[in-house]
């Protein structure tokens, strides 16, 4: 019998407190009758609805995952325009580069075929067995552009990866920037087995939202002017 | 269970870097028409705006490279709280082209700028003309090719024999324009306009974003108040 283990917690950033700006971040785990759906998505600051439109990605891949699902897809890639498509017509009438936002999302399939996808900054981890391994790794330095949903330039922006999980564990750990950018580079593997192991030894939800809540309101205040989100799954 | 503090080590200890790098021209010009007090008196207000900041999501840390006839590290890089201010001093030639290759060398060394550093700031500052060899080539070098040619880059040129060609050529962006200063008492209105600038982005959800309405703003009659 399949075992699930998810947190999730979503904390405001210092500089948003101070200018009274809202939470950009998003986030959305849902189960479905065919599989388990993880996503968080971080509204660019500079436009002025981001917190519109992370909200919409994350209604965007729910829907777009429904529709793919009905139609018998298996695909990753047929995802992506379906999901852009339903983004645009969500947050309109909003301009959409108004309201840029990334996107990284999961998706674990009752047949036990791991979906990954990501647009824009963040990192997801991921573990299948034992390995764990890295979805995409920031390729750029000093880069002034951030690619989100309103700014795609080709589907190669996008991060794709589908990973058959068989009998195998699961684990899959999405966060936004805020978190990614200020972790020690050398400890970040560490820092997500760890917290996978933390949430293991707790079998209520609400403790181990509780606790992921607390690791990001304690962040260190120096690192913590950016809105931080985090979303952990285990199927064991 | 787990103890909350087990986390913290994983969290860098310190904000990100946002480097501000200048390139002064103190070459013989610069001691005529109090240019270089001028420049001294900015520079030193600039350290003093960065050194009131609260550090929040970057921390904003300078160096100062001059070029006369010896191209030095005035400042090396590091905090702007922990930079302990001497006047710099004027004399000889403007061996620009080997500034630009002591500038590019330490963007490009990571132990200096480390990988995850916010997109550096670069500004040159002259009242002349490079007269060191292949300086154009330089030049070239340092605007087109690895991390240098990445960063925000500001000039400003002091009065009617600085080359502004050069200057203009060494601009990151099509739009943004050389500031011409024709008295050297208007230098700290640059200045000013660079700091606010630099606080702005240090401030910003993602540092590594220029404001591009910026580019075409009119630097010496701006009003900073708006700005902040």
């Amino acid at each position: 019998m399949k075992h699930e283990v998810i947190g999730y917690a979503s904390v405001r950033g210092a500089l948003h407190e101070r200018g009274r700006l809202p939470n950009q971040d998003s986030y959305l785990v849902k189960r479905f009758k065919f599989g388990t759906l993880l996503v968080v998505s971080d509204g660019m600051g500079s436009h002025p609805y981001s917190d519109v439109g992370s909200h919409s990605v994350c209604r965007s891949v729910s829907r777009a995952i429904q529709l793919w699902h009905e139609y018998h897809c298996d695909d990753i890639r047929i995802l992506i325009p379906l999901l852009h498509s339903l983004w645009g017509l969500d947050v309109f009438p909003l301009p959409k580069n108004e309201c840029g936002a990334t996107c990284l999302f999961a998706f674990l399939s009752d047949k036990n075929l791991l979906y990954l996808g990501q647009l824009g900054d963040g990192n997801i981890y991921y573990s299948v067995g034992d390995e764990l391994a890295l979805l995409k790794t920031k390729e750029d330095d000093f880069t002034n552009l951030t690619t989100g949903i309103n700014s795609i330039r080709s589907f190669e922006d996008w991060s794709l990866v589908t990973v058959d999980a068989k009998d195998k564990s699961v684990k899959v750990c999405l966060m936004t920037d805020g978190i990614s950018e200020t972790l020690v580079e050398s400890r970040r593997n560490e820092f997500v087995n760890l917290l996978w192991k933390r949430l293991s030894e707790r079998n209520d939800i609400c403790e181990r939202n509780n606790m992921i809540n607390r690791m990001l309101e304690n962040w260190n205040p120096v690192n913590a002017g950016d809105d931080r989100t985090l979303v952990s799954y285990e199927k064991r | 269970m787990e103890n909350m503090n087990e986390f913290d080590g994983f969290v860098m200890p310190k904000a990100r870097m946002l480097p501000v790098i200048l390139l002064l021209d103190v070459s013989g010009s610069m001691s005529y028409d109090s240019k270089m007090d001028e420049l001294n008196n900015s520079v030193r207000e600039m350290l003093e705006s960065f050194q009131k900041e609260q550090i929040v999501q970057a921390d904003i840390c300078v160096s100062i490279v001059t070029f006369g006839s010896e191209v030095k590290v005035h400042t090396e890089l590091m905090p702007a709280r922990d930079i302990n201010y001497t006047d710099m001093v004027a004399g000889g030639m403007t061996y620009m082209g080997r500034a630009l290759d002591v500038a590019y060398d330490m963007i490009e060394d990571k132990t200096k700028i480390p990988k995850n550093a916010y997109r550096p700031v670069v500004v040159l500052v002259s009242d002349g003309a490079p007269n060191d060899e292949h300086w154009e080539d330089k030049l070239t070098k340092f605007t087109t090719t690895g991390r240098s040619s990445k960063c925000d880059r500001w000039s400003l040129a002091i009065g009617a024999d600085a080359d502004t060609a050069m200057l203009k050529k060494f601009l990151d962006h099509p739009e943004k324009e050389v500031c011409y200063v024709e008295d050297a008492a208007d230098i700290h209105k640059f200045f000013r306009f660079i700091s606010s600038c630099t606080i702005q982005r240090s401030q910003s959800k993602n540092p590594n974003q220029v404001a591009q309405d910026l580019f075409t703003a009119d630097i010496l009659n701006i009003n900073f108040d708006n700005l902040r």
